[in-house]
This record gives structure tokens, sequence and C-alpha cells, in this order.
């Protein structure tokens, strides 16, 4: 059992979440400007914030018995709900463009809420890892409603001038059965 | 208790004209899960899922929830995962490995046979004459395997699952026994909730390949280079050149594709790892079953359905399960396989690239759960001038029904719902059989 002694002093917040806060604001600004993209229907814009070696990937989440916490998580190489990298996230981009993907045809209103957001510094120059949680809420045609809950672990890696791009997303999602018809959003 | 009667008039196979009543009602959702599923050989699980003694995975027989596990002999028991006391699972992992399965309301506690082995406090609060060899998880009546499949079934009288198969094993030879080592899954089960009835899932596999010009359009435009779209020519019998359907009294049907380049159609995107793969093996599959199974291996099953609630595709390689969640709803078990002996780069890109099209997240997949899901919601309402139609089902009506080939089954060429109709009429067979 792990319980804290009567004497413990508090957790102390990791030095690393405590970079200059020009740096942790333009990449929260960043977060924030590719989820309002993705509510905005401006997926192929959206894509341009993806690196060209970009992995972006949702493993499915067991449920696992005390001995085998550990495999909660599917790993690389495994099923996973997401595997992608920049083309096959063309393709979704591309489809979701087509106005022939009845899945989000007619469109699908979304809302991606993010918060909780902690950025560190990365090993490479210019690369943060950025781990947020979020919320995304699809509402569609007469009553359907989708709401996903979840944590991304992210590397966001400077560009230039105002420009950041996602290097890598890993999204943990807090279901195990996928409780939708599909997973047509992007997250 | 609906009648006999009242179920023929929904189900006019024949005429191939279908109601929606069959898909919305909760009457007959109850009753199928008896007849139906209470009398057919059900997936549980692969070989490969549950490898080592003491491996389990837990699925559902119908609505019934049942744990399989590998035994200390090698062997596989599979039981009803409820504890004798009070109903609960005994089991609330997915998947893993046990010694024993502990019911944590009152701790009655079963080995992986599932014997019952302890039960806190036995002597003092239900004394000596406690018989636990009476109180065992209820074990599921009929166990057997093909091709590394298990299957259970509650019908202690049902013919063995060779029979039952039939001559759906031709096809299941084709692709999942072309290597001496088999085929095994990848880890990992995928699950995903959709609305609609069970049957739109099934009855698709098994013959609805005319469905994947509307409903997959986004993705052939997306994914599907030019050069591969000549496998949609539709000048040949009734459809696509190349294309075959089978099926059976069985229940069992599916859709193949001889062309060569039907299987790169089916796969686009992926990498030419894959097709020089079973290139290579086709040698193999042509000395082992003979130039038809060796043109069924060379082009696709496009899809493919074991009744009631089993299907595969050939190329991408996925199996699933369509579990019942009530009349409008249903939960998909989707697995990727490979085979066993494949280099590890095939794999991997059959892996990927299955998931690409299949799954919720599939390119082609999502907009099947968004149709199935909207029939159900459609109906979900029983509105009663919607339930006084009949659904049409009769493509290809003037196809012959039956087991015209013993051991291929029935065959046309082209699209039609034979395996469709085929599907209910089996179904009804089930469903008017009082059993008495």
């Amino acid at each position: 059992m792990d319980v804290l002694a009567p004497e413990a002093t508090p957790l102390a917040l990791p030095e690393s979440l405590l970079i200059d806060s020009p740096v942790r604001a333009e990449i929260e600004q960043f977060l924030y400007f590719e989820a309002r993209l993705l509510d905005d229907r401006r997926y192929s814009e959206w894509l341009s914030l993806c690196a060209d070696d970009i992995f972006y990937w949702m493993p499915m989440r067991r449920n696992r018995l005390t001995r085998d916490r550990s495999r909660e998580l599917t790993e690389v190489g495994e099923l996973a709900h997401f595997d992608e990298n920049k083309t096959s996230l063309r393709w979704r981009v591309e489809q979701l463009n087509t106005n022939l993907h009845w899945s989000e045809a007619p469109p699908s209103r979304t809302r991606h809420l993010v918060s909780n957001v902690q950025a560190t510094p990365a090993a490479t120059a210019g690369e943060y890892d950025v781990v947020s949680n979020f919320i995304c809420y699809r509402n569609r045609l007469e009553q359907d409603v989708d709401i996903w809950a979840g944590e991304r672990r992210d590397v966001v890696r400077h560009v230039a001038e105002r420009q950041w791009q996602l290097a890598k997303r890993t999204i943990i999602l807090d279901q195990n059965v996928i409780l939708s018809a599909n997973l047509s959003v992007l997250f | 208790m609906i009648s006999h009667e009242e179920l023929r008039s929904y189900v006019r196979w024949e005429d191939g004209l279908i109601s929606p009543h069959i898909f919305s009602s909760d009457d007959i959702y109850e009753l199928e899960m008896k007849r139906v599923f209470g009398r057919s050989w059900l997936f549980l699980a692969h070989d490969s899922q549950i490898p080592r003694p003491g491996d389990y995975f837990a699925t559902y027989m119908g609505a019934d929830p049942v744990l399989i596990v590998r035994q200390a002999d090698g062997s596989v028991a599979a039981f009803l995962n409820a504890c004798r006391h009070r109903g609960m699972k005994v089991c609330r992992g997915d998947e893993g490995n046990s010694k024993a399965f502990t019911c944590n309301y009152h701790g009655w506690s079963y080995d992986t046979a599932g014997r019952l082995v302890s039960v806190p406090s036995r002597e003092h609060v239900y004394g000596e004459d406690f018989d636990m060899s009476r109180w065992g998880l209820a074990p599921v009546a009929r166990l057997d395997h093909y091709q590394g499949f298990w299957f259970g079934s509650f019908d202690p009288s049902i013919v063995d699952l060779g029979t039952y198969l039939g001559p759906f094993r031709y096809y299941m030879d084709t692709f999942l026994d072309t290597m001496p080592g088999g085929i095994e899954f990848i880890g990992g089960t995928q699950k995903a909730m959709m609305g609609g009835n069970w049957k739109f899932a099934a009855e698709q596999f098994a013959g609805d390949s005319y469905h994947a010009a509307t409903s997959h359009i986004s993705d052939f435009a997306v994914t599907t280079p030019p050069e591969l779209m000549p496998v949609r020519d539709q000048s040949g019998d009734h459809g696509p050149v190349g294309f075959h359907q089978f099926s059976t009294l069985g229940g069992h049907g599916a859709g193949f594709n001889t062309t060569r380049n039907a299987r790169r159609f089916a796969a686009a995107g992926a990498t030419d790892v894959i097709d020089q793969y079973q290139d290579s093996i086709e040698p193999d599959v042509l000395a082992r079953y003979g130039e038809d199974a060796a043109s069924i291996y060379r082009g696709v099953i496009q899809h493919a359905n074991v009744f009631p609630n089993l299907s595969f595709l050939s190329n991408p390689t996925t199996v699933r399960v369509w579990h019942p969640k009530g009349p409008a709803g249903m939960e998909m078990y989707s697995w990727v396989y490979v085979d066993k002996d494949a280099p590890a780069e095939v794999k991997d890109q059959l892996r990927w690239i299955t998931q690409h099209h299949f799954g919720p997240q599939g390119l082609a997949e999502q907009d099947d759960g968004e149709n199935f899901s909207a029939i159900g919601s459609n109906l979900s309402l029983r509105g009663p001038e919607t339930h006084k139609l009949m659904l049409h089902y009769r493509m290809g009506l003037s196809d012959t029904a039956g087991d015209t080939q013993p051991a291929k089954g029935g065959r046309v060429k082209g699209m039609g719902e034979m395996p469709q109709r085929l599907f209910y009429r089996r179904w009804l067979e089930l469903m008017t059989d009082s059993g008495e």
C-alpha cells in the first residue's frame, strides 16, 4: 500500500514544469489553435500543423486484473484505435473533405476542450513534451451525442517564429469499448 | 409470445421480403437469444489468444457472458462468467492469465476449470453438507475447434462443428490454412458499440458486396489509385468482373473476387510487401487445394459470415463478432489475423492496413457504423407505417438456392442477395422450432 507517512512533506512541483511562461503560453495557444481549426472544420490547415514524421497513436485500453495491470494499454505494433503517419492522416483529412464520408456528411458539431496543460522541455532542442487533458463533444444529426474524454501526450516542435508542429501525439482515451458509432473525429 | 405464423410473415425469404420488426422487436430479440444463439455454434476465441495455461478471454455467447480458459493439459474450458451465488461476474478482466476466478461480492472462488474450490466460512455459514461439486460455474455444453478457432454451443445435441460449417470450411481453408503454421491473432481486441441490430452487420458480411460502392466511396476516393479501380468494372455477370457469391442452407455466406488485383484493391494503401508475400504463397495454395481455391486466394474474400455472427475478410485480414446488445445495439469485437510464419514486416503491414480500412476508425467501416446506427435509430420508435414496409432483399431472386455443390456450397456469379436470403431462411428455421 502506497500511503504517505504523517510527516511527509508536500510533493514538490517538478522543476521541469516551471519553464518560461511566454513559451508555455505559446504552447497553450498552439493547442487551442489546432483545436479551433478542428471545430471549424479547417482540416487541411490542421494537417499543416502535423510534422512530416508525425506518429499519431491511440492505443486500446483493457480491463486488466491486478497482476496484469501493466498491460492495460496495447503496445506499439499491437492493435490500436489510431496508428497514423502523415500519409494516413492526409487520407483522413481528404476523406473528411470529400463530402461523401457519411459519418461526417452532414457534418458533426464538435467542441474540443483542452485543459491541464503541462509542458516540459524535451531532449531535442526546440521540442517540448506536452501533456493535456481533453474532452471532445460531438453532436450530430438530430439527437446523436458522443463525449470522448482522455489525455494527450504530445511532442510539439518549434519550427519558426509563431510556427509549431505536432511531432508526436499519443491519445489515451478513457473508454474500453468505443461507445460511438465510429471515430470519425480527430483528437 | 410471438407466433410462428407472425415470424413467417416477417421473413418471406423466398420472395426476398423482410419486415423491419425482426430488427426492432424486444420479443423477437429475446426469442432469438434462446432459439438462434442458444442453438448455434458461436465463436469464442482463437488458440493464439490463450496460448498458456491459465490464459483467459472474456466474451459473450449471445446475451450470456462467457469465459474461455486454457487448461493445464492444453485443453480449453468455457463457462458462464456468472457466480452461482448471486450472478456476479467472477472475472472482470477482458483477458489475461489467472490461477482462479474469485467473485468480489462474497468471495466464492473457482479454479480455471470452473470448479468451485473455495467458499469463505463455508462450514460455519452453510454447515457440513454443502456440496461444492454441485455449484461450479455453468459449463458451455459443447466446445469444438476448426483452424484454431474455438466455438461453443449451449445446445448439447448440436451437430459437430465440421458438419455445421459444412462447405464454408472450403473458403476458410483458402485464407486460414495457407501456411503450415496456420494463422495467429495480433495482440489486442478492438471493441466498439454501434447502434442497430446485430443482423445488419452479419447479413452484410454474408452477402452485401453491393453497399461498398456507395457506403465506402470516400475511402476509395482517398486510398485507391486509378489502376486498381478497374476491378470495379461492372460489366461482369450481375456486377463486378470476377465476382462470385457463396451461400449455403446453413446460413453462411461469402462474396469473393478472383481477379488478380482484387486483393490489392481491397487493401489499397498497403505497401507491396503484402502482395509480394501473397504471390509467393500462391503456388502452395495451388498445390494443396487446386486451381479453384488458388483463384480465390489470388483474388480476395471480400466478405464472409459464419451463421450467426462471426465475420471474416481475407484481405485486409480481419475476424470479427457482432455481439447482440438489445434489438437496437451491437458490440463488435474485431481482430487482425496474419500467417504465423509470415515475415514481421508483412504482419505489421497487414495490421496497419486492416486497421486503416476496418474498425470504428477505419476509412471504410466508420461509415458502416454510421449506417447501422442510423437504421437502428430510424426503426427504434417502431413507427407503424415504417413497420408495414417489407424491405427489398430481391437481388438475384432467380438464383438457385441451396447447396448445389456439396463441397463448395451454392455459388453464383456476380452480386446478389442469396446469401442474405439463406441467412434469414436459417434464422427463421431456428426461430420457428419450438423444440417440442
